[in-house]
């Protein structure tokens, strides 16, 4: 080794400031985000129902890839791509690192997937009564500001169990959750209902206890921050499946791709392992959208690399929520742009939906609405 | 066969002895992966943000991967000549022959990763 180094020291001389910059360059991160297509991930890999129906065709959810501080390279690269998007990090993906917000995004999926079979058993025991889905609600863990005390011993998706407030009054999950279903009814947020700030106005130290992802128990003692006069912590309400209780048995499998965007394709699918009747009728499905507890589809991001995505993969339909006229925010006109801008045709293959129910009747429809 | 036969490392090893065998291919390893480094990191940069086209990235990587313990070889063998210049092994067939054996195994492991781990990692 001595030897190559003697012979090449001149032109390691030369060649090392240049060597470092191509190196900075190649692994300093920055703090934008960088959105690219990604591909098509079938729902079918990831969950299979125990003697399901066979189906002719394929259900895919569509992942992009999301960078959250690309290096500057990454950066570069990605900027002069039609296809991608950036800017600055923003709100809490500008406060978490890269590895919590990968930990979030799988929460995301978790939950999502959640929901996606307990939309689908609900749908399919409309069919066949034989099927039954029992869940539980859940209040887990899904912000952490960086004020809260006790930062590192809470997790995110811990299950939050209780509080002992002023003069030892228990919230319960429960408490919480009633509270939570309140804000629903009144469509407002009401802080002088929340029995956590309701029961935490004497002290500055409080007792929550959480349960950790192995289902054990720990207590933590929080404080306060005085400026914002809150603990930090974001609760968030999920409905878990039993499995032990829900018939047909079904299986989940390891997967890299996190969020919740593949809710309403994983719920066709999951519907369609549970019904005779073959939804796909041997087309490739595509689509993107979160499903929320009641069949409705909600919005979701990186609308422009999903439909580039679904486009390259050539897909048959790709479903893209729809929502009402009066939200702020709608994919499907987004959707329509991003075709006119990169010349893509919509027509026949591009449909908007605003339920799940949606979805099933266009797939029900004898041409599903492609014409042949 | 002729070419088969000569290919052995035993008299270079009993020429210059195992350790400076060993000692020019640590040298060729480290050289030759100071000047893959970046573009290992460049390739599967590109491959992040071009996910859609992370199967023509792969197969590149595949290549620069058989490229890259082609320079450990030749430093390798720069490395071994400029210790003993008189040397009188013949280490050609040997180093074609590693070389050839090692390309085999990547394009092997190339394969096996693009038609069977890719589909399963992307899911």
């Amino acid at each position: 080794m001595n030897e190559l180094t003697e012979r090449f020291w001149p032109f390691i001389k030369v060649l090392a400031l240049p060597y470092l910059a191509i190196m900075f360059v190649l692994l300093f991160p920055m703090e934008y985000y960088l959105q690219t297509p990604g591909g098509l991930a079938e729902v079918e890999a990831i969950i299979q129902v125990e003697d399901g129906y066979e189906q002719e065709g394929t259900i895919s959810s569509t992942y992009i890839m999301s960078i959250k501080r690309p290096t500057f390279f990454q950066f570069m690269a990605g900027y002069f791509s039609d296809y991608s998007t950036s800017g600055e990090l923003s709100g809490s993906d500008a406060d978490y690192t890269n590895e919590e917000i990968n930990t979030i995004s799988y929460l995301d999926k978790y939950t999502s997937v959640n929901a996606a079979v307990i939309v689908a058993y609900e749908k399919a025991s409309e069919i066949d009564d034989s099927i039954t889905i029992e869940y539980s609600q859940n209040l887990m863990v899904y912000g952490k500001a960086d004020y809260l005390s006790h930062y590192d011993a809470i997790d995110f998706g811990d299950e939050f169990v209780q509080m002992e407030g002023d003069g030892g009054m228990i919230v319960t999950s429960q408490d919480y959750i009633d509270y939570m279903d309140s804000l629903d009814d009144e469509d407002e947020s009401n802080d002088e209902s929340n029995p956590i700030a309701e029961y935490t106005e004497d002290k500055k130290l409080y007792e929550f206890t959480f349960l950790d992802e192995d289902g054990e128990a720990y207590s933590v003692v929080l404080e306060k921050n005085a400026e914002t006069d809150k603990f930090g912590l974001t609760l968030e309400l999920y409905y878990l499946v039993n499995k032990e209780t829900t018939f047909p048995v079904y299986q989940e499998s390891d997967s890299n791709i996190g969020g919740p965007s593949g809710g309403l394709l994983q719920t066709l699918s999951i519907y369609n392992m549970l019904i005779p009747e073959d939804i796909t009728k041997g087309r490739k499905i595509a689509g993107t959208g979160e499903i929320n507890y009641d069949g409705s589809v909600g919005y979701i991001g990186g609308v422009k690399q999903k439909i580039v995505t679904a486009y390259l993969n050539d897909v048959d339909v790709f479903f893209i929520p729809n929502l009402d006229d009066d939200y702020y925010y709608d994919n499907y006109q987004e959707a329509l742009r991003v075709c006119e801008e990169l010349n893509i045709d919509p027509e026949g293959w591009l449909v908007p939906v605003s339920h799940v129910d949606e979805a099933i009747d266009f797939l029900n429809d004898q041409n599903g609405g492609i014409t042949p | 066969m002729k070419f088969l036969k000569k290919v052995s490392w035993k008299p270079l090893r009993e020429e210059v002895g195992l350790k400076t065998v060993l000692d020019a291919f640590l040298g060729g390893f480290v050289y030759a992966t100071l000047i893959f480094f970046p573009v290992f990191v460049i390739l599967v940069e590109l491959m992040v943000v071009y996910m859609y086209k992370r199967y023509t990235y792969v197969v590149l990587i595949i290549v620069a991967l058989m490229f890259h313990q082609m320079l450990i070889h030749y430093f390798a063998k720069r490395a071994l000549y400029l210790k003993k210049e008189d040397l009188k092994a013949d280490i050609r067939p040997m180093f074609v022959m590693s070389e050839t054996l090692i390309n085999v195994i990547y394009l092997i492991g190339g394969l096996l990763f693009i038609f069977v781990f890719m589909p399963q990692l992307w899911v």
